[in-house]
């Protein structure tokens, strides 16, 4: 059984977000496709205007990963708003080290990020989830989590900024 | 297009705002899920700290006709808010900032000015703007219309390419989540 703590992330915390989206994306395949960097997501996070919220698990330095780490998993949320409901809580990206998985800690951030919503006054929490991710589709089914795809049909879409460029400077 | 006006949503919109989201989501068939008031409107979009932004349309030829609201207060006279889009900043880990298109609606006798395209062009530049790599919106997939006005500009469906399906848990799991045993 992990001994870990969680906490809210500090800007001393940037690099270890970095490399835990770098071990997720790699998960996904997608590694080479991570282009931010830890100056942008010190400031975007930890400036006037936080865009984004993490929340970071860390063991102490006796349990830290093969690899040297104490800061390994952490989730990052942002607050989103529906025209109906208003404030939702959207979880962004939710990730343990590979480790330390089954001790508890994934339950334990979604438990904090529960709590989180209720108290800043969410209607809901919102999430993507990869149709082929059975592992965590069935994580959050079990915890009370529907398909909004499958039972209302929405579908992601967007606009990449070469196109956004393209309608923002064209003539009427 | 050169009869409307688009600008940045005030506090004093907010009547308005309401009465279009209740108009689109009547076109959805799910108005009585509306149950967002005024107050939350003005407190969540126009504190210290914004939920949401919004821009709206308006018809400066037409007038409001003075009348009482609920609150015995004069609406004032003025232009007809007859379009809007609601807004906000997320981010994606992989690339950071990106705008998100929430909510976007034209009263229907107004269609077909090239209002909804404007729109979606000041959306565009304020994304650019302020740095952000991508709009990411979300379209029910029987909504032909909309996903045709959106592919004409280069939309792309990632639940499509990259199988991206959207969960929600809603407030009675999320308390028994913060508030239960220990697992």
């Amino acid at each position: 059984m992990a001994n870990f703590i969680l906490r809210k992330a500090e800007p001393k915390d940037v690099s270890d977000i970095l490399r835990l989206i770098k071990e997720l994306a790699k998960f996904e395949e997608m590694e080479e496709q991570v282009i931010l960097t830890e100056k942008e997501l010190l400031e975007d996070g930890f400036g006037d205007h936080p865009f984004y919220h993490c929340v970071v698990a860390e063991v102490p330095e006796d349990h830290q990963s093969s690899d040297g780490y104490t800061v390994i998993g952490f989730a990052m949320y942002y607050f989103t708003y529906d025209p109906w409901i208003g404030k939702l809580l959207y979880l962004e990206d939710f990730y343990v080290m590979k480790e330390f998985r089954g001790s508890g800690i994934g339950s334990d951030i979604l438990k904090h990020l529960s709590e989180t919503a209720v108290k800043t006054r969410c209607s809901s929490m919102h999430f993507i989830v990869a149709e082929w991710n059975k592992p965590s589709i069935e994580f959050y089914k079990r915890r009370g989590a529907s398909d909004l795809s499958d039972e209302e049909g929405w579908r992601l879409y967007a606009i990449e900024k070469d196109d956004l460029l393209k309608i923002s400077t064209k003539k009427r | 297009m050169d009869r409307f006006k688009l600008r940045k949503a005030e506090p004093k919109d907010v009547p308005d705002i309401l009465r279009l989201i209740k108009e689109l989501a009547k076109y959805e068939e799910m108005e009585d899920q509306v149950i967002l008031t005024e107050k939350d409107l003005l407190e969540d979009g126009f504190g210290d700290h914004p939920f949401y932004h919004c821009l709206v349309a308006e018809d400066p030829s037409e007038q409001k006709s003075s009348s009482n609201n609920n609150n015995g207060l004069l609406n004032n006279n003025g232009p007809v808010v007859i379009g809007f889009a609601m807004y906000y900043f997320t981010y994606d880990p992989w690339i950071g900032k990106l705008l998100y298109l929430e909510d976007f609606f034209v009263m229907k006798e107004y269609r077909g000015f090239g209002i909804g395209s404007e729109i979606l062009k000041l959306l565009s530049h304020t994304a650019v703007k302020t740095r952000c790599s991508s709009m990411h919106f979300i379209v029910a997939e029987g909504n032909q219309a909309s996903i045709e006005f959106y592919k004409r500009r280069g939309a792309a469906d990632l639940s499509l390419e990259e199988g991206w399906r959207l969960f929600k848990i809603d407030k009675s799991s999320l308390l028994k989540m913060s508030s239960g045993p220990e697992e």
